[in-house]
């Protein structure tokens, strides 16, 4: 996936579990861990408007986009 | 998740499922039993009846009388009825084929059965659409495509073993293989069914991927 998802590493800076955001967003816990090991095939625009609130941040702060031609050529 | 949950307590699938495993038990049953019974008949009466060939046996229309008996008494083959044929034998040929024939029907039977329970139980647990349910669907559509022209090719061989031991006067005696379209159609129509079907497992794993 050329998408990658920052979900841990903003939870990590803003000190907050997973449990408690699932709480905040109301997204079950067992949906986030699949966002959050990027195995999610897409994400509804409610979901990432309440993790940005829940998270008091951006989208392009979850989201990271990846070339992964330019991944798979360096690895080469 | 819970609406597919819903699906496996309906009665008309735990109907289905119960009227699939009895009719699953029974075949294996007749599995068990034709074997065993044409053994036995085969043993203790040396002869084995019921063998239907593809042979049609025509006359020309200018023939003032068709032969009013087909019994060549010379013959151990004894031939009744002039379109569909039955030969009763004591060859091993015939015996072979007797059952041949209905133990390949009811593998056929036995492997349907044995993919739909599968099906069924997967509705039944709440995931009816896993990957492998397409794929099942699909197979079924093979079995029954090819059922047909695999019985007709088994008729075809036998009965041009049979064939040159007939001896009818003035008769044109033709071998016809009796191949079903209809099975045919029926196991294409199976096939799309399960590529349609596949679709939807696609769409289905989209949807509970989305968060």
């Amino acid at each position: 996936m050329a998408i990658n998802i920052n979900l841990d590493l903003m939870l990590v800076k803003k000190n907050m579990s997973l449990t408690e955001l699932s709480e905040k967003v109301g997204v079950t816990l067992a949906n986030l861990s699949v966002l959050k090991k990027n195995h999610a095939k897409a994400i509804r625009f409610s979901t990432l408007n309440g993790i940005c609130k829940a998270l008091n941040c951006q989208p392009g702060d979850i989201l990271e986009y990846v070339d992964e031609t330019q991944i798979t050529k360096q690895e080469n | 998740m819970t609406e597919t949950n819903d699906i496996g307590k309906l009665p008309s699938i735990k109907a289905i499922s119960i009227v699939i495993s009895w009719f699953y038990y029974l075949g294996w049953v007749a599995f068990g039993l034709i074997t065993i019974l044409f053994t036995v008949l085969y043993i203790t009466d040396n002869n084995v009846k019921f063998i239907n060939l593809p042979i049609s046996i025509s006359y020309e229309e200018n023939l003032d009388k068709i032969p009013p008996d087909f019994l060549n008494s010379d013959s151990k083959y004894q031939v009744v009825g002039v379109e569909k044929i039955k030969l009763h034998t004591n060859n091993e040929g015939g015996f072979s084929f007797t059952l041949i024939m209905p133990v390949l029907l009811i593998s056929g039977l036995l492997w349907i059965l044995y993919i739909i329970r599968k099906f069924i139980r997967t509705v039944k647990e709440g995931h009816p659409f896993s990957r492998d349910n397409p794929r099942r669907i699909r197979m079924i559509g093979f079995i029954v495509m090819i059922s047909s022209p695999v019985i007709a090719a088994v008729q075809y061989i036998y009965a041009y073993q049979y064939i040159y031991m007939l001896d009818f006067p003035h008769a044109e005696i033709r071998v016809e293989p009796d191949i079903s379209l209809m099975t045919i159609f029926l196991g294409l129509i199976l096939f799309v069914i399960g590529h349609v079907y596949e679709l939807g497992v696609k769409l289905k794993e989209e949807n509970d991927l989305t968060i």
